[in-house]
């Protein structure tokens, strides 16, 4: 008896945390800011790396003049959570089209977009930089409408026709900083 | 009460043997059941919209996919009407990018593009200059086509082109 509950323990235990394992983001590619969906190369040296929803089949994100990032965390490296509020700010890469969404990353629902902006509906300043304000309540301008419940979600931005596609370094991409304002269980 | 620790503590040193096992294993099986997830999914030579193994993750594009076999033939993808933007991207089964086209970057905006594998070339049919086959290195290919919705307004447009999309055998002449 006690030595089937062992075994359950052993087999269920260690096959539930590998499946865990397996579905989350790489922690290479996680820490604050954006990281680009692996490329073939990359795949190559690391077998686990996933799309931010969990997905298991990746295709080369960086073929053609496409471009897709994904960011977990702010830049200060809390988790992103439906129940803060967000600034996103910055330039976005040259891009004929470009798209930010906020994608689900519960096990309910893996990939479910929960809002999301593209250039042909987004508010520019004049010099060219843009304001995203993330968070439950509408704000003006540019928002995102986040669910308010403490749950994780991640940020996907989609770069199409654009001749960002090979730089190898992220770092000389102008890209949006992500600044966590509040959460609901913080004091203000 | 000790037993019963005794047992708890062999379950969870054996859970961690488990997981290990598996994680190990992982990366020798994943490789392969992605293009064999992608054959079972979508039969060869058709285009496909619905069941699709997700290729595209961003909410804005809709996706259709066509699984080809270049070893029989060239392969021809069409799809016509005006949409807000089309991408198309071929990939070998491993994944890689073999070649990408969008309505700016082809030679027309009409999506018109045959498929053949090296072995082929040589003796595809003579097809118009304007519109040449394209040479992919590989005997199997995906194809996925991503059309841009910036918003609903353009869903029965998006709706009618992938409609029209087609993947089919290119037969002589064509």
């Amino acid at each position: 008896m006690l030595a089937a509950l062992a075994l359950l323990i052993a087999v269920g235990g260690g096959a539930a945390s590998a499946w865990l394992a397996a579905r989350s983001l790489d922690p290479v590619s996680s820490g604050p800011g954006w990281h680009a969906l692996p490329d073939r190369a990359a795949r190559a040296s690391n077998p686990y790396r996933r799309d931010p929803a969990g997905r298991r089949f990746a295709l080369d994100a960086k073929a053609g003049e496409k471009l897709l990032l994904v960011a977990t965390q702010s830049d200060s490296g809390a988790p992103l959570r439906s129940d803060c509020t967000y600034k996103l700010s910055g330039r976005m890469p040259p891009s004929r089209i470009w798209t930010i969404a906020a994608l689900d990353t519960s096990l309910a629902s893996p990939g479910a977009s929960l809002a999301g902006l593209s250039s042909t509906g987004a508010v520019w300043h004049p010099d060219g930089s843009i304001t995203i304000s993330m968070g439950f309540e509408p704000a003006p301008g540019n928002w995102l409408r986040l669910s308010g419940e403490a749950r994780p979600f991640v940020l996907l931005v989609g770069l199409y026709d654009t001749p960002s596609v090979d730089s190898g370094a992220l770092n000389d991409l102008p890209l949006l900083a992500i600044r966590r304002e509040a959460c609901r269980d913080m004091p203000q | 009460m000790r037993r019963l620790g005794y047992s708890l503590v062999v379950g969870a040193a054996g859970a961690g043997l488990v997981h290990l096992a598996i994680v190990l294993a992982l990366p020798a099986v994943s490789a392969e059941n992605t293009w064999n997830g992608v054959k079972q999914a979508l039969p060869p030579d058709r285009m496909v919209r619905s069941g699709l193994p997700v290729f595209a993750p961003d909410p804005f594009f809709r996706v259709a996919a066509c699984r080809v076999d270049l070893r029989e033939g060239a392969v021809r993808v069409t799809a016509s009407g005006s949409v807000s933007a089309w991408f198309l991207s071929v990939y070998a089964p491993d994944g890689s990018g073999l070649a990408s086209f969008s309505d700016r970057s082809a030679p027309t905006t009409l999506l018109d593009l045959r498929l053949v594998s090296p072995a082929l070339a040589g003796s595809a049919e003579a097809a118009p200059p304007a519109n040449p086959p394209l040479e992919v290195d590989a005997e199997e290919a995906l194809v996925v086509l991503e059309v841009f919705v910036p918003d609903k307004s353009w869903s029965a447009a998006t709706e009618a082109f992938l409609s029209s999309a087609a993947c089919q055998r290119a037969a002589e002449g064509q």
